[in-house]
């Protein structure tokens, strides 16, 4: 699903839009359980993050993105990737560690990207991102470009000295950046409450005399319309905002933790009931602008789809370790540079021939 | 030829970079109306507006990450770190970040950043002020570390370093900023490989390797040397990531003897390595072990003499050249 | 606390040793690896190498005396140690006499036969071979092997520490002082024993020597100043024995294995060695060792150098497997592939140049052996054999003999026996 440039606010006015916003949740939705599916079957390794339940708070702030607007997202970025455009099969393929996949096996699932669509990762470091994002409206700033930058992330970073830096930053700087906190209320297995003396985050964008501003994130239609909004107030203004957006994860932080030490059953049922894609189900058979065959023509789709990523994925090849050193260093003279540092082996590890020996 | 301070040739690579590609432009803590802390951005915010020569708040982290940012957009910043102990506060995004993006996103986005910053001690600025830790980032691939020891040095690195398209940790030195030499005229845009050592003086009985301050401690032990008939051979590294290790192997095949001096910490730094690296090439030639000296291992003391006794002086340099020349059987006769 | 330094086990059936020389005196400083002393075992004069640190406080056992395995012959300490009056002297039998007139006064530092360095198996080509005992630094040793200069010539006594050889030793010992542009100032270092020479002219050139050739050089000095040399000729009609080889050959000629004429020379040696003990028998300062087998030495010429590999219990083996094993040992003495026990243990020793066409010449004896057998061409002569005067082939013998080890009788029963071993040659098949 491509941005497109001056899109309605209102999506509701466009059927086709709107349930193009309703595929790309039920396709994040499909995704995200195949790839656990496919953890399990240790096709994915490392570490793996599931936006399950979170699909509105992601995708909805995602779809107001224009073309000329950067994306910066945390570890716990499959939504990101596929909802700015990215092909599942590349994505899946990265998860795999192939050749083919959207960092060609180097990132795997916390290091996502799509430089052509503007999407710059895909972040490891809890609140690492921040300032790079930061950096990104600086430049943006810098070159009286048109666009804005949304740098999503959880409530787990708003306790770090970045999430301080960068929004200090910003504003002082008067940049053009929309941070979004996607507060599933548990950073890991730490509660909200547990670790944040503000526990209603949005409030600490007062700290930097920033807008700041919560909405329900599990509805998809708000979290657009407010994401919307505060873009094209730091487009127009140059003007940062902190948008919260509160949702739930309905699995563990990962696939290697079950969400269920910290967490009751009856917490977990309670935010089922509040499934963000049944929700926007609803809203949509309300003003029928869904009818059940398409529903599930959609359903079938996405899991032809994602099916499809997979045995692509499956089939890819995998990177030639040959090329380990290819993307350390970027500068078309790097081989020169570091010709004289070893003559047998590039970069410090154990000298292959016997050069001594004389 | 212009002869000038350390500083002002710094200036100068600066200035000329920011005229010649409107990509560039600096950030960093007083380096504004205060003209830097050390006066190296001096006349570039009048000449530039703040714009290109930005002023932040304290807040390492948040600028150098504020730098990869730009960067990994197009932009060439140049971060200044007020000295080299701060960078320690901007860890992560120097290591996490600078060195990664390129490799964990599969070469599809890079980061064409310079951090400038000065190291070095010996001015009582006790232990959190007096760090050399250019070691830490020499150690870290997807870095590249500098260390310039004169101005025409200074000068053609930091404009090949604002040139190149991979994070660079360009290192300099308090003391040095002091120190005049010649630097070529503008006309002539000059700039200086990274990964080449430079032979600051030839001679056949040892090998002194060293970088930045030091290569002047060395320069000067060289003469010692010579009062009493032995001539070092002193090479100035430049360039710690990518290290010329071929210029120092070539010298120790002459000399047989190599000792490496650094003004930071010995245990695990330029020293260890090159000895590791030497001690492989040179097996055959060495007419004893490689040595190594460097400053105190200690958190480097307030009170004068103290200082005195942790610093990496001339006088330590010397005894220590010294004594690798009696174990090769030269000593001053008489 | 000094520590004792015991008679080494120096061989496996050495039971004594005596101390030939002390390469360290008292109070000399003693690094572990250097050699303190020189040692005549059963079988040979080996060097005794320190493994301590220190100062050498005290030598128990003298020049000439001996004493048992284990027994303390030294003891090293650190410097000013308090030495206690009466070191334990052990129960070897010390021999406090003077050596006789003929041992030994300068050896150098000596293996058993006649081979270069001692450590190396295959003939080596640099002092490298020695690397254990002498302290040098890499670039020390690189020149030296490179240069042919062997290290032990300098070992301990180098500009490094603790006497460790280093580069400027090997410079100055090679002749090499300084380069060009070097300061005035001469660094001092330890003394280097002077070469004098005199300098080449013009039409000379001025090689060194191989460590081989120094070897060689080093054992044929010593045996000419050290061992009472006699001499013994004799003429042997050789046409039986030629007509046997001849008869041997013919028979084996299916295979590979081919009876030379120095394979009857060697059996025949054997066999009366056995026969004649009271020559078979090697001096060792007063003590005689009897050898109950004969091994023996065949000298055999490689490239600018001479080498003697040894046939073990010659009486025990055919003709044929000493042909055999000959032939196997001089191929590998020319390749440089001998192996040390193979160059070591002689009891007499067998010099042909007949292949040269030399009709008779005299050997130097390989100490300790009593004897060595120097064997010229067998020349078709006119001779006088009863009445008749013939064409025989006559081989002209001269056998080298240690007057300490045995007399001129002894010696002429040995020849005798040869002679009629080879005249009746029959007798070497049985």
């Amino acid at each position: 699903m491509a941005r497109a440039a001056g899109r309605a606010h209102d999506v509701l006015q466009d059927g086709e839009q709107a349930l193009g916003l309703l595929r790309m949740m039920l396709l994040v939705r499909r995704f995200e359980e195949r790839a656990e599916e496919q953890y399990t079957r240790a096709r994915i390794g490392g570490y793996c993050h599931l936006a399950i339940g979170e699909e509105a708070a992601n995708v909805g702030s995602i779809d107001c993105l224009e073309a000329d607007d950067y994306l910066f997202v945390s570890y716990r970025d499959h939504a990101a990737a596929l909802a700015v455009g990215s092909s599942p099969a590349a994505i899946m393929a990265e998860l795999f560690g192939k050749e083919t996949g959207v960092a060609g096996g180097y990132g795997g699932s916390m290091h996502l990207l799509d430089v052509d669509r503007r999407f710059l990762g895909g972040w490891g470091i809890v609140g690492g991102h921040l300032p790079i994002a930061v950096g990104a409206a600086l430049a943006i700033d810098y070159q009286d470009a048109l666009g804005a930058v949304l740098c999503q992330f959880g409530d787990g970073a708003t306790n770090i000295g970045a999430f301080h830096e960068a929004l200090n930053l910003a504003a002082v700087w008067h940049l053009p950046i929309v941070f979004q906190v996607i507060n599933n209320l548990y950073g890991m297995g730490t509660s909200v409450e547990q670790a944040s003396a503000e526990p209603e985050l949005h409030k600490r964008a007062c700290a930097y005399r920033m807008h700041g501003e919560r909405v329900d994130g599990n509805d998809v239609l708000a979290v657009r319309e407010a994401t919307g909004r505060l873009l094209a107030r730091a487009r127009e203004e140059s003007e940062p905002a902190l948008l919260e957006t509160t949702t739930y994860r309905f699995r563990g932080h990962s696939v290697a933790d079950a969400g269920k030490v910290y967490r009751t059953a009856d917490e977990v049922a309670a935010w089922r009931e509040r499934d963000p894609i049944a929700r926007y189900v609803a809203v949509l058979r309300d003003r029928d602008l869904l009818a059940d065959e398409e529903l599930d023509r959609l359903r079938t789709e996405v899991a032809d789809e994602v099916s499809d990523a997979i045995r692509e994925a499956a089939a890819a090849p995998t990177p030639d370790p040959g090329e380990l050193y290819e993307n350390v260093y970027g500068g078309e003279d790097w081989r020169e540079q570091f010709a004289r540092m070893n003559t047998a082996a590039p970069f410090g590890e154990r000298e292959e021939t016997r050069s001594w020996l004389r | 030829m212009a002869e000038v301070t350390y500083r002002e040739a710094l200036r100068r690579a600066l200035d000329e970079e920011l005229e010649r590609d409107e990509r560039v432009f600096l950030m960093g803590e007083e380096i504004g109306r205060f003209e830097g802390s050390y006066k190296v951005t001096a006349g570039l915010w009048a000449k530039y507006g703040p714009k290109r020569v930005r002023e932040t708040p304290i807040s390492e982290e948040g600028f150098v990450g504020a730098g990869i940012g730009a960067a990994m957009l197009g932009l060439r910043p140049v971060v200044e770190i007020m000295t080299i102990n701060f960078i320690l506060v901007a860890q992560d995004m120097v290591v996490n970040h600078a060195a990664k993006i390129r490799n964990m996103f599969g070469g599809k986005v890079g980061v064409p950043m310079v951090i400038r910053t000065p190291g070095g001690a010996g001015a009582q600025l006790t232990a959190q002020h007096s760090q050399s830790l250019e070691v830490w980032f020499a150690h870290t691939p997807g870095l590249k570390v500098v260390a310039p020891s004169n101005p025409r040095d200074a000068y053609g690195l930091l404009k090949t370093a604002i040139r190149d398209d991979d994070p660079v940790l360009f290192v300099e030195n308090l003391v040095l900023y002091n120190v005049t030499g010649s630097i070529p005229e503008p006309e002539e845009d000059f700039t200086l490989p990274l990964g080449r050592a430079h032979v600051a003086r030839e001679g056949a009985d040892l090998t002194i390797v060293a970088h930045s301050y030091t290569v002047r401690r060395a320069l000067s032990v060289a003469d010692r040397l010579a009062r009493s008939g032995f001539e070092a051979e002193v090479i100035d590294l430049r360039s710690l990531r990518p290290l010329d290790v071929d210029t120092v192997v070539e010298s120790v095949r002459k000399t047989n003897r190599v000792l490496i001096a650094e003004e930071g910490w010995a245990t695990f730094g330029v020293g260890a390595e090159l000895a590791a690296r030497v001690g492989r090439a040179c097996f055959d030639d060495l007419d004893a072990p490689p040595e190594r000296v460097g400053g105190a291992e200690v958190p480097m003391p307030y009170s004068k003499p103290l200082e005195l006794a942790a610093l990496m002086l001339e006088d330590k340099l010397e005894a220590a050249a010294r004594s690798l020349l009696a174990e090769c059987g030269l000593v001053e006769a008489g | 606390m000094a520590v004792e330094v015991p008679m080494p086990r120096l061989s496996d059936t050495m039971e004594q040793g005596t101390v030939a020389r002390w390469v360290k005196q008292e109070g000399d400083q003693v690094v572990a690896g250097d050699v303190i002393a020189e040692i005549d075992t059963d079988k040979a004069t080996m060097d005794l190498t320190a493994y301590e640190d220190g100062v050498l406080l005290k030598i128990l056992v003298g020049e000439g005396e001996s004493a048992e395995l284990g027994t303390p012959i030294a003891l090293i300490g650190a410097e000013g140690e308090e030495v206690p009056e009466t070191a334990a002297r052990g129960n070897g039998p010390s021999q406090a006499a003077p050596r006789e007139a003929e041992a030994p006064e300068e050896r150098g530092p000596e293996e058993s036969p006649p081979e270069p360095a001692r450590s190396e198996p295959p003939i080596p080509q640099g002092a490298a071979a020695t690397a254990g005992e002498v302290k040098a630094s890499p670039i020390a040793r690189r020149i030296a092997a490179d240069a042919g200069l062997d290290l032990r010539e300098l070992a301990g006594k180098g500009s490094g520490p603790d006497g460790r050889i280093v580069k400027v030793d090997v410079e100055r010992a090679l002749g090499k002082e300084g380069e060009p542009g070097r300061a005035a100032a001469e660094p001092a270092i330890a003394e280097r024993a002077a070469s004098p020479g005199p300098p080449p002219s013009g039409d000379e050139e001025v090689v060194d020597a191989t460590p081989m050739l120094r070897a060689v050089a080093r054992r044929m000095s010593e045996s000419k100043a050290t061992v009472p040399h006699f001499y013994l000729d004799a003429e042997i009609d050789m046409g039986r024995a030629l007509e046997l080889r001849e008869e041997l050959n013919q028979a084996l000629a299916d295979g590979d294995d081919k009876i030379s004429v120095n394979d009857l020379v060697v059996r025949a040696a054997a066999l009366a060695l056995i026969e004649n003990p009271k020559f078979h028998r090697s001096w060792h300062d007063g003590k005689l060792v009897l050898h109950k087998s004969a091994h023996i030495g065949i000298a055999v010429a490689v490239d600018d150098g001479l080498i003697v590999p040894v046939l073990r219990s010659v009486e025990q083996k055919s003709v044929r497997e000493l042909a055999r094993e000959s032939s196997d040992l001089v191929e590998r003495a020319r390749a440089g592939k001998l192996k040390q026990p193979e160059i070591e243990g002689g009891t007499f020793s067998v010099s042909n140049l007949g292949m040269f066409g030399i009709p008779s010449f005299s050997a130097v004896v390989n100490p300790p052996e009593p004897g060595i057998l120097a064997v010229g061409a067998a020349v078709r002569r006119a001779v006088v054999i009863g009445d008749a005067v013939q064409i025989r082939p006559i081989m002209a013998v001269t056998l080298s003999v240690d007057h300490r080890a045995t007399s001129g009788a002894e010696g002429a029963r040995l020849l005798a026996s040869i002679k009629r071993l080879l005249e009746q040659p029959v007798l070497l098949l049985a």
